[in-house]
């Protein structure tokens, strides 16, 4: 009988997902995310494969490229505001396109001398400024400069050479991999990555960037170098410094990595505590918890909610997140760990930007562990995983277009339990990782 | 023989409290049919959503207060119902009510006891999901009906099968 329901289910399905995809992509994006989470607890349900030898390969293959496209002809022009935002979450929709890129190249410009201009973001007036402009992300931000004030034909050619890398990525996986492709799409045009390239932030550099930079090869220092000048631009890869130390210099014991990744890691504190100090200068504290992750903006939202001061309630989910670990140690084998070096990088990556606050476009460079971490074959951490991904950031609450106007995005507040999940289990197989070193595969 | 009376009872309690519940908040229910013009004799009795369909919605500013509801367990009437209007030259200020604790505490927790339940096995997963769909549902209905607010959320589905999840995983471990 189950079998009877499965064979339905997936003819149903193989035929639908692509008119269903193309439906909630480009009509009403809010849903998407919920259909791939009830997608995979039925495939939980059913283990069923639909993408093995499906004659709709290649369109799972090209309808990411179709969606970039989409996203970036729309960006050209103001008479797309409408399908722009039917692509887009509401939680972010803006009218100004690639804002941060438009951010970080007004930013550029202002850094060379003489420079004084008055920019009116494409295309909305709302967003209008002039030179000095900070955007406040890291103390190399302030040192390049460039002299080509046409900010947006900049931001164009950036956003449209950076969605084809993003694809290239896509289409290399895609070849190389033979299982979870399902996964791999629905990643492909996922709530994290569809507000990640509608930002166009640096992030969208640094998530192509790694995808190299990350891979063992023969040039660790050059890849190293790379990761620095990245840390000092964003701070963030700070901790894929950290997590490479961690990984020489407790796992593979290689004394001359270490020392060069030491080193690495005190310039990058240095520079960037010496411009702290001698500069008004602060970083974005995103706490908006509609559109962004982290223990630091759950500990801002539970702090409003209950009315308890700031510090308290940080405290009180640390608490949580630790008991969360022991209740998760009893059914962790200690045998479960990271057998490649960029996964552990990664993971450690995660848990250490975990700890304060952060916009959900960051989640895409934890995609490149993803696939490992499935292999686990931990449900609760696979589900997790899946929940966490298409619902950050979440659809709006708001399920009757009379209140869209009316509910503000950031009015309700709900701790997104999957999150502490992956934290944990993060934290434990990390561990089990560093203790259990002679078990690991060196990977060359 | 001595569980299925435990699980009969559990089931019986919950269930009575369930209906109780409903009974309570249907009690609170004005089902008379009222205008907009009253609105200044009792807000409370308007929800947001019927107001806005008879207004003109550019020229009103709309937003969300909170409404306390303990120990004035009437106010939860007020939950999505018009508890402020100021009407100025140009513009009408509404302000609705909510109440972020109550739905943040029922959303996380009243499904966790019956988790905790079937993993000490006092409730079997057929009764599990008897008593989750009854609580939640209700929960989740007095927020998208009763108040008429049209709240979705969408984190449930997958909150209640990580539960799930969890305490399967704890219930094979044992």
């Amino acid at each position: 009988m189950k079998n009877k329901q499965k064979d339905i289910l997936v003819r149903f399905l193989v035929f639908f997902i692509p008119v269903i995809c193309i439906y909630f992509t480009y009509f009403d994006y809010r849903y998407f995310g919920y259909f791939v989470i009830l997608y995979f607890i039925l495939k939980d349900i059913y283990s069923f494969d639909i993408f093995i030898n499906t004659k709709h390969k290649n369109f799972y293959l090209f309808f990411p490229l179709i969606f970039y496209l989409s996203r970036f002809a729309y960006a050209i022009s103001s008479k797309f505001n409408t399908l722009l935002k039917n692509i887009s979450q509401s939680v972010y929709f803006e009218n100004a396109r690639f804002l941060d890129m438009q951010h970080l190249f007004l930013e550029l410009y202002c850094n060379s001398k003489n420079s004084d201009i008055t920019y009116v973001y494409k295309f909305d007036s709302r967003w209008t400024n002039s030179c000095p402009h900070n955007n406040y992300w890291g103390p190399l931000s302030k040192y390049i400069s460039i002299t080509n004030s046409d900010i947006w034909l900049l931001t164009v050619i950036t956003s449209f050479v950076a969605l084809m890398f993003v694809y290239l990525i896509y289409f290399k996986t895609f070849r190389s991999y033979s299982k979870n492709l399902d996964l791999l799409f629905f990643i492909s045009i996922s709530p994290p990555l569809n507000f990640l390239i509608d930002r166009m932030n640096v992030d969208i550099i640094i998530y192509i960037l790694c995808f190299w930079i990350l891979k063992p090869s023969k040039f660790f220092y050059f890849r190293m170098v790379i990761l620095v000048l990245l840390a000092l631009y964003k701070l963030h890869p700070t901790f894929l410094i950290v997590g490479f130390l961690i990984y020489h210099l407790l796992i593979n014991k290689e004394k001359r990595k270490s020392l060069f990744l030491f080193f690495c890691l005190f310039f990058c504190g240095t520079v960037t505590l010496l411009y702290y100090f001698n500069n008004d200068f602060y970083t974005a504290r995103p706490i908006e918890s509609s559109r962004s992750f982290g223990m630091l903006s759950d500990a801002a939202s539970v702090g409003l909610l209950f009315n308890i001061s700031f510090a308290t309630s940080y405290i009180l989910i640390c608490i949580f997140l630790i008991v969360l670990i022991f209740v998760l140690k009893k059914n962790t084998p200690k045998t479960v760990i990271f057998k490649s070096e960029y996964i552990f990088v990664i993971n450690i990556w995660f848990l250490g930007v975990s700890l304060y606050a952060n916009y959900d476009y960051r989640i895409p460079l934890l995609y490149f562990s993803i696939f490992y971490l499935l292999e686990l074959k931990i449900r609760l951490l696979n589900f997790s995983l899946i929940m966490f991904i298409f619902l950050s950031p979440p659809p709006s609450l708001v399920a009757d277009p009379l209140y869209n106007s009316v509910f503000p995005q950031n009015y309700y507040y709900y701790l997104d339990i999957s999150f502490y999940i992956i934290m944990s289990y993060l934290v434990l197989i990390s561990f089990n990782t560093i203790i259990n070193k002679n078990n690991y595969q060196k990977v060359s | 023989m001595r569980n299925i009376t435990k699980t009969n009872l559990i089931n019986l309690i919950s269930l009575t409290l369930c209906v109780l519940f409903l009974l309570f908040m249907l009690s609170l229910k004005s089902w008379t049919f009222e205008t907009i013009e009253s609105i200044d004799d009792n807000p409370c009795l308007f929800t947001t959503k019927l107001v806005l369909k008879e207004l003109d919605n550019n020229n009103i500013i709309t937003q969300f207060g909170e409404v306390t509801i303990f120990p004035n367990f009437k106010n939860l009437k007020c939950i999505g119902s018009v508890i402020f209007e100021n009407v100025e030259k140009n513009s009408i200020t509404l302000i609705s009510g909510f109440n972020k604790k109550y739905y943040f505490v029922a959303s996380h927790l009243i499904p966790l006891p019956f988790f905790i339940l079937w993993s000490k096995k006092f409730i079997n997963s057929k009764n599990l999901f008897l008593n989750l769909i009854c609580w939640t549902t209700l929960i989740q209905l007095f927020f998208l009906y009763f108040n008429n607010l049209s709240i979705f959320n969408y984190f449930f589905v997958p909150y209640i099968y990580i539960l799930f999840l969890l305490f399967d995983g704890l219930n094979s471990e044992k």
